[in-house]
């Protein structure tokens, strides 16, 4: 299990930030020359072009196309191209395939292992007696020089079923 | 890190004696929990049973301990279809940084209790009363500690606004309540205890509406950013999750029981625009996230 737990974390850490991964634009975009819609763009790139991710900040990516030219775009964009081993998909032989171990651990909560659940509250009481304090996650927070800031919510001005997947400045809350 | 470590090892110590003292047999590393004995190990019975005849009342009528039985029932079910990862290191890890965030949500004092799942599924699960849980797989898809807060703050925002609780109690309206008052005269205690277990486990599998889950979304960044961290980590978070192959079937249950992780960030990035650009310079945190998870899984011997 340690084997597998490893060569999980390890595959993970191989794309340990957004940066250097592949990436493609989710429909024809303009390139922007810096993080703002109203920032100027004189490339255009088509869906589908290969690009590399530089870094990320607030909702904006900053890339590179593979002729050298940088800008960014909307994260809601992009689509990050998925380069982890290729995970097991379901087929239909799962259910039988005496090779796999394929336990309700391994499959999760779903309606099929919930259905066969039994409660487990002897867990449960172990989860709580394992208490780490507040005063010690404040000091830890200190250690990374996190700050409490004072942030209202961010209010609804239109109910979000009534959004629409392109235009989402009618959700400003102007107040 | 070695000394906050050694004081964990001390709380250890110290959970080991009081759950050895009830009878339990206990080890670090291994977490064996022995049989129970049934003095304490039943379930809150009278709790749930005026939770769920409370459910023909107002939301606002349940009562915090209330609210904590059915969490220690929906919890329970949780945990026995998937088990934790019995790491000390980890479990400080999570537990503090959900503290933390926890901290900054109008109910800091709640009993939180943060937990990895030994699951490879890809998923994130809150119940009433303040258990939070993040799958291994979902855990090992994260890129720094900001992203594991935003998945935390997601999850605590379920529990503020009762999101399971109201849930249920749509659910007992349309038929729950009814089969209850069929049941007079029968073993209420144990009839009520099942229709409340079957009626936790039909949540869990369909998931929450899906206005519910948006709001769990912008709710979360604004602790997120409360707590110091980058909110727009959020966003990151539901892009890498937009990248997994949607056929894979670690993510295939998320899928189902949550909005296309595109349709989130486009309700997030709707609502944060011109609202949160000052806190997105704010930490990210991604040495010491991986430096944990390294070895943590590294002493999982």
């Amino acid at each position: 299990m340690l084997r597998i737990l490893l060569g999980l974390l390890l595959a993970s850490t191989q794309q340990l930030l957004l940066a250097d991964q592949e990436a493609r634009p989710r429909r024809d975009t303009p390139l922007y020359t810096s993080p703002a819609s109203q920032a100027g763009n004189n490339i255009s790139l088509s869906a589908d072009s290969a690009v590399t991710v530089i870094k990320h900040k607030g909702a904006w990516v900053h890339i590179k196309t593979h002729n050298g030219a940088d800008g960014w775009l909307p994260m809601t964009a992009i689509r990050l191209v998925n380069k982890q081993p290729a995970a097991k998909q379901r087929t239909a032989s799962d259910e039988n395939d005496d090779e796999v171990v394929s336990t309700d651990a391994v499959r999760g909560i779903r309606a099929d292992t919930l259905q066969d659940a039994q409660p487990d509250l002897d867990a449960v009481k172990a989860l709580e007696q394992l208490d780490v304090g507040l005063e010690n996650a404040v000091s830890f927070a200190g250690e990374l020089g996190l700050k409490s800031q004072e942030v209202e919510y961010l209010a609804l001005t239109v109910a979000p079923e009534k959004q629409t997947d392109n235009d989402n400045s009618n959700l400003l809350d102007e107040e | 890190m070695k000394d906050s470590h050694t004081n964990f090892t001390l709380v250890i110590t110290v959970c080991t004696f009081l759950l050895t003292s009830q009878a339990y047999a206990f080890s670090v590393g291994g977490f064996s929990l022995g049989d129970s004995d049934d003095e304490g190990a039943g379930l809150d019975l009278t709790n749930i049973v005026d939770a769920v005849n409370n459910t023909k009342q107002a939301f606002s009528d349940i009562s915090p301990e209330e609210e904590r039985a059915i969490g220690r029932q929906s919890a329970s079910i949780v945990l026995g279809v998937t088990p934790i990862v019995y790491n000390a290191a980890l479990h400080e890890y999570v537990n503090k940084v959900g503290l933390w965030v926890a901290k900054h949500s109008e109910q800091p004092d709640l009993s939180w209790r943060f937990a990895v799942l030994d699951s490879d599924s890809i998923n994130a699960y809150a119940t009433p009363g303040g258990f939070i849980f993040i799958t291994r797989g979902l855990l090992f898809r994260l890129k720094n500690e900001a992203q594991l807060a935003a998945v935390l703050a997601h999850e605590i925002v379920h529990v503020l606004q009762q999101h399971h609780v109201k849930a249920l109690k749509k659910n007992a309206r349309a038929g729950l309540v009814g089969n209850l008052a069929t049941l007079a005269g029968g073993p209420k205690y144990q009839a009520a205890s099942e229709l409340m277990l079957s009626g936790i486990k039909e949540l869990y599998a369909r998931g929450l509406d899906r206005d519910d889950e948006l709001e769990a979304d912008h709710m979360g960044v604004v602790l997120m950013a409360r707590a110091g961290y980058d909110p727009y980590e959020l966003m990151a978070v539901l892009l890498i999750l937009d990248s997994v192959n949607p056929e894979d079937s670690s993510i295939e249950q998320f899928l189902n029981t949550h909005p296309a992780p595109l349709q989130r960030m486009e309700h997030l990035d709707g609502l944060m625009r011109g609202k949160m650009d000052q806190y997105a310079t704010q930490t990210r945190g991604e040495d010491r996230f991986i430096r944990t998870l390294t070895r943590a899984f590294t002493q999982d011997q």
